[in-house]
């Protein structure tokens, strides 16, 4: 479950650093496009620091 | 001449203090390919985690970058932020396993862990000529960083870089494997964001507010909004995103650490050397814009030439200090690779083929260093243009690897069907790639679409198509 929201997670942060800028930032006059996504990253990487942190997802590899 | 003087002697320094680091690291003793390579899967989280991005962030990071961030504005920033983003995740979700399968299964060249996944061995052939024919460019065009740099301070010495550069790799990369390239990484790392932290602040006590004032006229000219087109954003990012799956000189990197611990160390502080270095990086390039718009700057036409001309304006002891960090990035970077292209000479071919001892491959390996930085130098040396055109295509054409790569981490399970799809995945990704790169030269190839789709995104969907087939067969 873990891995899978952290999956969906990442998955949804790729893609809103893909969309956001030619949806919403495109034409943007101050810095607010790369404010975007430095938060993005600064999000991601707590995010991140949570779910590495969590014993369980180390050890819930699917056995080979 | 006293710049001359100031660079040679930094330049002594900083070859200096790599040799003796890289001396001291012959203390632990190499016995095995294993120890050689991947430091016996025995390195501490802090080691392996500046040496891993020491490895990744080269020279492009401090003069392309910068050049790219100057000429087309904010868009550059999140060209490689999407680079960190995806390797911020693949790390986190896949290097734990991969980590472990390396310790149980013994991996030491990433060729031989694709054969190992699929059970096929000719496909550790068919990796590795794809490293080779897709990271000798890249490698050279870091040689060429070098002597290029050593040319800027020095006119005419353009020979001398290169030979300063092959010489440190040879001893950094030689002597010791992974041990000294790691230690050596670590001490040119640090070397890189000191740097870099140096530069960008007195960029800004240097700049002044007419920084401010420049990036209103920059939002005036659309520079801080996208304007990137989504074809070149798309088809730029992709192969950065797989960077971390696809070249072999960073997943050899994630073998190396002791255990778990230093593995989640690894992770954590390569993101956040990455997200520093880029953002001091991304933002020298949008501060020198904005300087140039307010005309402290001249107009500056090709972009790699930007962070040369403002070290013109920077005191000597900082420019010096910069333009080492520079070489040292390149060096870095060449090293890893060198490392990684040897271990695969001597472990998938002498050892798995030619059924050699380990001992034996370990000499063998060192006497592979030394021909590939040879090639390198012979290469570089010639400064042919279309390498550093190449070099641009090396991690599009190693993308095919991503699907085959992540499939075999997942479902590998040593399957012998599985195993022929990975071989055709990659060669018809790896020729898709060559044959536009052909048609159109290797840096239009980039940008010019296949059937509408970015030539990247295209690649990486006919190679994860056909490792698809044998799955859905299931």
């Amino acid at each position: 479950m873990r891995d899978k929201a952290y999956l969906a997670w990442s998955l949804l942060v790729l893609t809103l650093s893909y969309m956001v800028p030619y949806l919403v930032l495109r034409e943007c006059r101050d810095l607010s496009l790369y404010a975007f996504w430095l938060a993005l990253t600064l999000v991601h990487f707590a995010v991140t620091l949570i779910y590495l942190r969590g014993d369980v997802s180390w050890r819930s590899w699917p056995q080979r | 001449m006293e710049e001359l003087a100031a660079a040679v002697i930094t330049l002594t320094l900083y070859l200096l203090v790599g040799t003796i680091i890289a001396l001291l690291s012959r203390r632990v003793g190499i016995k095995t390919t294993s120890d050689y390579y991947v430091a016996g899967h025995r390195l501490g989280g802090i080691l392996a985690a500046i040496s891993y991005a020491a490895t990744t962030y080269s020279a492009f990071m401090m003069v392309g970058l910068v050049g790219l961030t100057y000429a087309t504005g904010v868009g550059a920033f999140g060209f490689e932020i999407t680079y960190l983003l995806s390797t911020m995740f693949l790390l986190s979700y896949v290097a734990p396993k991969v980590w472990k399968l390396a310790k149980e299964r013994n991996w030491v060249s990433p060729a031989e862990m694709i054969s190992d996944l699929y059970g096929l061995k000719p496909l550790s052939l068919i990796v590795a000529a794809m490293y080779l024919l897709a990271l000798i460019p890249y490698a050279s065009a870091q040689l060429i960083a070098v002597g290029r740099m050593v040319e800027g301070m020095a006119p005419g010495l353009y020979w001398l870089g290169i030979l300063l550069g092959v010489v440190a790799a040879l001893i950094w990369t030689g002597l010791s494997g992974m041990w000294s390239l790691a230690s050596t990484d670590l001490y040119q790392g640090l070397w890189m964001i000191l740097a870099a932290i140096g530069f960008v602040v007195w960029l800004f006590l240097w700049g002044g507010s007419d920084i401010a004032s420049g990036t209103a006229r920059m939002a005036e000219k659309g520079l801080l909004g996208m304007k990137w087109s989504p074809l070149v954003f798309v088809s730029y990012s992709i192969p950065w995103a797989f960077f971390a799956v696809t070249n072999p000189q960073v997943v050899q990197k994630l073998y190396t650490p002791k255990d778990e611990r230093a593995l989640r160390r690894l992770i954590t502080l390569f993101t956040l050397f990455g997200l520093s270095y880029t953002v001091i990086v991304t933002v020298i390039g949008i501060a020198s814009r904005a300087l140039t718009e307010v005309g402290r700057l001249p107009v500056i036409k090709v972009g790699d030439q930007v962070t040369p001309s403002l070290l013109g304006y920077a005191p000597l002891p900082l420019a010096v200090f910069v333009f080492t960090s520079i070489v040292a990035a390149a060096i870095t970077t060449m090293d890893a690779i060198v490392l990684a292209l040897s271990s695969t000479a001597s472990r998938d071919v002498y050892q798995h083929y030619l059924g050699g001892e380990d001992r034996t491959a370990v000499n063998l390996g060192r006497i592979s260093i030394l021909a590939l930085l040879l090639v390198l130098s012979y290469v570089a040396y010639l400064k042919i243009g279309f390498i550093v055109d190449l070099s641009v295509l090396a991690s599009a054409l190693l993308l095919p690897l991503a699907p085959v790569t992540l499939i075999g981490w997942f479902y590998g399970r040593r399957s012998r069907v599985m195993g022929y799809a990975a071989a055709a995945s990659l060669a018809s990704g790896f020729l898709i790639g060559l044959y536009w790169a052909l048609l159109h030269g290797a840096r239009k190839s980039l940008i010019t679409p296949i059937f509408g789709l970015p030539p990247t995104l295209f690649i990486l969907l006919v190679s994860t198509l056909i490792m698809m087939i044998p799955l859905l067969r299931r």
